[in-house]
């Protein structure tokens, strides 16, 4: 059964700047399924957080539109997943070219994952300023997962992993809490155990970039279908992290392909010794402001999901 | 030199701002102006020095173009760049010198590249006072082209007596005429934008550049 969680971290640039933190993740369940969106608004695009929170929207509620039999095998049906998405994008893009309102559905799913009851004093509705388009510009990651297959589709930077974990004994891990003291795990007994797993990435999507480091694709490009990557796994994996470039530094080792295995040993043995803890509130332990602060000045943001037999 | 551009790279593995200034050291120069211009090019330098994060990311290439072009100081990061003397002699070779920085820049990216090292789109500053004396029309008209495809981006500065028409040929953007002698200001500024500009973490076109303070337009 899969455990999800998310964190988002404003980056230290955009703070000095005045700037908002321009990412949005989405954690949401579908049924059976789950799903994890990841949206990285660019830094001068003017309106990029509401483009994340619209195209976000929007492609939430394509792949809802689909049959229970659809999303709940995402593998299976990726060509009515990825239709599903695509669809979403392009009805994202007429919206924000429009200058529709935004629909309170896409504003609720965004600000429901972030300050929860504050979202009943939102307004019904907030008029989207007029194009350009690019004014709205983000990357777009998105993961439909069951138990046993995952879909995913990709524009811009960011990156996609899954691994396969195997057990190969139990470990257990100490957390201290905000005062440097150890919180004991319900088995404490094993806390001294060797790291105790074996770990394969089996799905990779990359970050696309220009030629420039600070170049990449948005789903508001003209080219945007040209620079949408999908892929689908039916082998069952049990970690899936989607993340900003911010997370890349001191997430995906310098090789540009692999997820630091260290962070995956520690997620996992962790969230074994801390069943009950939530896993945002697992990843926000790990990785503190103060720490993603020394790593990286970018806003950083990380959707996550674990499972266990 | 090859050998010390490869240990820089190993070295220093931060992203890095390309930016070749080619500057007309032509007869036309002589006395105040390239005095002038050889003191903006220390504070450039000196400025570029203080700030801690432009020092390692900014990398500066000088062209000069006077009777012939020619790098007067290859590739260096901010932090290690020494201004080159300047002499005022000869005629304005300006399309040879900024054929000659395009194809600095494009092999500096090929170096970066091999050296996995992630580079931002390079910056151009072209300063002139005075009229081509070579074939320079085919060579802006090339300019023009690479920019429009991203290759870099094009700063031309008119100093006094340039024919600012001339000048406009070699850029997208519009020449700015520089008052006077203020190259101090100039310099100033440039220093200012490139440290802005290497800071960049995202993805647009635009960035706000500082007010100008040394142009009569």
């Amino acid at each position: 059964m899969w455990k999800t969680g998310s964190i988002s971290v404003h980056g230290i640039a955009h703070i000095d700047a005045g700037q908002i933190n321009q990412d949005l993740v989405l954690v949401e369940s579908m049924g059976e399924a789950k799903v994890i969106i990841v949206c990285d608004g660019a830094g001068s695009a003017p309106h990029s957080k509401l483009g994340a929170e619209i195209v976000c929207g929007e492609v939430f509620q394509a792949i809802l539109n689909n049959p229970a039999s659809v999303i709940e095998s995402p593998a299976k049906h990726q060509a009515d997943i990825l239709n599903s998405v695509m669809s979403g994008i392009d009805l994202a893009r007429q919206r924000i070219l429009q200058g529709n309102a935004i629909p309170r559905t896409s504003l609720k799913l965004f600000f429901d994952s972030f300050v929860g009851l504050f979202s009943k004093h939102l307004p019904k509705t907030i008029e989207v300023p007029p194009p350009p388009l690019n004014q709205f510009a983000a990357t777009f990651l998105i993961a439909v997962f069951t138990e046993g297959e995952l879909f995913y589709a990709h524009i811009g930077d960011g990156f996609i992993c899954g691994l396969k974990i195997a057990n190969k004994q139990e470990q257990v891990t100490k957390l201290q809490d905000e005062n440097g003291l150890e919180i004991t795990p319900p088995s404490y007994a094993d806390a001294e155990q060797e790291a105790a797993v074996s770990i394969e990435q089996t799905v990779t999507s990359l970050p696309e970039n220009g030629e420039y480091a600070n170049q990449t694709y948005f789903f508001t490009d003209e080219t945007w279908k040209d620079h949408l990557r999908a892929g689908a796994c039916e082998e069952k994996i049990n970690f899936l992290v989607l993340m900003t470039d911010g997370a890349i530094p001191f997430l995906i080792e310098k090789n540009q392909r692999d997820f630091v295995l260290k962070h995956a040993e520690k997620i996992i043995t962790l969230s074994k010794s801390y069943p009950d803890m939530e896993l945002s509130e697992l990843l926000a332990k790990m990785f503190t402001p103060e720490k993603i602060h020394s790593l990286t000045s970018d806003d950083t943001t990380i959707g996550l999901a674990v499972q266990w037999p | 030199m090859v050998q010390e551009f490869d240990l820089e790279l190993m070295n220093n593995q931060e992203q890095r701002l390309p930016c070749v200034l080619v500057l007309d050291t032509s007869a036309s120069m002589h006395g105040d102006p390239i005095e002038e211009l050889s003191a903006g090019l220390e504070i450039f330098a000196e400025e570029l020095k203080a700030d801690d994060d432009a020092s390692q990311k900014v990398q500066v290439l000088i062209v000069k173009c006077g009777g012939n072009a020619e790098v007067l100081s290859d590739w260096i990061d901010a932090e290690s760049f020494d201004p080159p003397t300047l002499f005022a002699s000869g005629g304005t070779p300006l399309g040879e010198a900024v054929s000659l920085a395009a194809e600095e820049l494009e092999n500096r990216k090929q170096e970066y590249r091999q050296a996995g090292v992630s580079y931002l789109k390079p910056w151009l500053f072209e300063i002139s006072d005075g009229v081509p004396t070579d074939s320079w029309k085919p060579a802006a008209s090339k300019l023009v082209d690479l920019e429009r495809q991203g290759k870099f981006t094009t700063f031309p500065i008119a100093v006094e007596g340039a024919d600012i028409e001339i000048m406009n040929s070699f850029a997208l953007r519009e020449a700015q005429k520089l008052d006077g002698i203020e190259f101090k200001k100039l310099f100033q500024w440039i220093s200012a934008s490139v440290r802005i500009g290497s800071q960049r973490a995202d993805d647009t076109e635009t960035i706000a550049l500082p007010p100008v303070d040394w142009s009569t337009v």
